[in-house]
């Protein structure tokens, strides 16, 4: 059995994983062109939650999952709505997946040095083995 | 597009009289049409952009949102723009415009450029630079009412979208055209991209409830060879500040149309003041040299 948070420690915030258009998983980021697209790894806020944590974009903030964290920049949205669960008012957030250890954004410093995929629970489907990283709990804390 | 393999010259830039050759040929205008409500902001046209224009890889930086840099460079012609809109009612939408050069049929480029031939304007509508005869002195620049030409520092010469005039005057479509997956951009004769452009907006009107879709041809310089469908044509400065009705700056306008002829008509008379003196008073001619009135005083020794 894999890791997993709770609210109750500290872990109170949802978090995505999903690609952009203009990347192909993590295979892209030897190719300049795409590279060239976007410059630098990223963590969707939504701007209530970026509001409450007095954070701004482009200020670093950490991730921290029960496994592992990630550090990128903030992009701060309205585009990402807080969510009513349970009569709670929740946060989420989420980050693209396509940066990684060695490519070409990466040899240069652009990076989060860790994976995206660390924060990410492993559980799969039993039938069809898809994994399922699209909805794991967080914390999140400006660096 | 076009069977012919050339571009004809409209318009020189700092070029006294007519361009040679106008109006020899028939040439439709052409157009490009950027329907932004189906745009998905893949960048596949930056893309394509780059590569045909075989530009080098250019470090970016994050500016807090999709877009690849805040605005155009020298080297990246085509970006497009990613902006929030807050609607009334709280919820969001996400807007996605590809900036580029408008083409437009008055370019205040062209107007401003001192330099012989570094602007044209082909019969097509295309607005190109040629970077031989530019001199990097940027009156492009602040002409432009888009803030497109780029000046490269390292070589003083400034850089914009062409049209893929190359591939246009080949019978091509654009490289940004040829790239997009979703058919938000489209490129034939003006006449056809404007009766499409039209037909798209009263849709959106009729059917999808932006009441205020509509067409993007700002009048005020001539219509642009690049025009855009918007969800709301009434507040185009949404879509990363698109100017509503752009212009280009008056300073431009009087050098132009009054301070060069009027300049000139003095220039000419100062000429025709030379020729009157010559005839009145004739040239200048050697003078014999004047008699001595005293002799030279003696040196004492």
């Amino acid at each position: 059995m894999d890791k997993y948070g709770t609210v109750e420690q500290g872990f109170n915030v949802i978090c995505t994983t999903y690609r952009l258009t203009e990347h192909y998983h993590y295979w892209t980021k030897n190719n300049p062109m795409n590279v060239q697209l976007v410059p630098e790894p990223f963590v969707e806020v939504p701007f209530e939650l970026a509001e409450q944590m007095q954070l701004k974009g482009g200020e670093k903030v950490r991730v921290t999952s029960a496994r592992s964290h990630y550090i990128a920049k903030a992009m701060v949205t309205r585009r990402i709505r807080p969510m009513k669960i349970d009569g709670q008012e929740m946060f989420q957030i989420g980050i693209p997946i396509h940066w990684g250890f060695r490519g070409i954004a990466e040899d240069e410093g652009k990076t989060a040095r860790t994976l995206t995929n660390q924060l990410t629970p492993t559980v799969i489907d039993p039938n069809a083995f898809t994994p399922e990283f699209k909805g794991f709990l967080v914390k999140i804390e400006k660096v | 597009m076009s069977d012919r393999k050339t571009l004809q010259v409209r318009q020189i830039s700092g070029h006294s009289g007519p361009a040679a050759g106008f109006e020899m040929q028939r040439d439709p205008e052409v157009c490009k049409l950027i329907d932004t409500t189906i745009c998905i902001g893949c960048k596949a046209c930056e893309v394509a952009c780059v590569e045909w224009n075989d530009m080098p890889f250019s470090p970016t930086t994050f500016d807090n949102t999709y877009q690849t840099m805040p605005e155009t460079q020298w080297n990246f012609w085509n970006l497009i723009k990613f902006n929030e809109h807050q609607r009334e009612d709280g919820t969001i939408q996400w807007l996605m415009r590809k900036d580029q050069c408008m083409h437009c049929a008055d370019p205040g480029c062209l107007r401003a450029c001192p330099a012989d031939g570094a602007i044209v304007q082909y019969t097509n509508g295309i607005v190109d630079f040629q970077q031989e005869n530019c001199i990097g002195c940027e009156f492009c620049v602040s002409g432009c009412p888009y803030d497109i030409p780029k000046l490269n520092p390292a070589t003083k010469k400034v850089y914009k979208c062409t049209l893929c005039s190359d591939r246009v005057g080949g019978g091509l479509e654009p490289a940004c055209i040829k790239a997009c997956p979703t058919g938000c951009l489209k490129f034939g004769t003006k006449e056809d991209m404007k009766y499409i452009a039209e037909e798209r907006a009263k849709q959106l009107r009729e059917n999808f409830g932006f009441e205020h879709a509509g067409v993007y041809d700002p009048q005020s310089i001539g219509g642009t060879h690049v025009v855009y469908v918007l969800h709301d044509a009434e507040n185009p400065e949404r879509y990363g500040g698109l100017p509503k009705n752009p212009v280009i700056p008056w300073s431009y306008t009087v050098w132009k149309w009054l301070f060069k002829p009027v300049l000139g008509t003095f220039a000419l008379f100062g000429l025709v003041g030379v020729l009157l003196h010559y005839v009145t008073v004739g040239p200048r001619r050697p003078q014999p040299e004047p008699p001595l009135q005293e002799p030279m005083p003696r040196k004492e020794s």
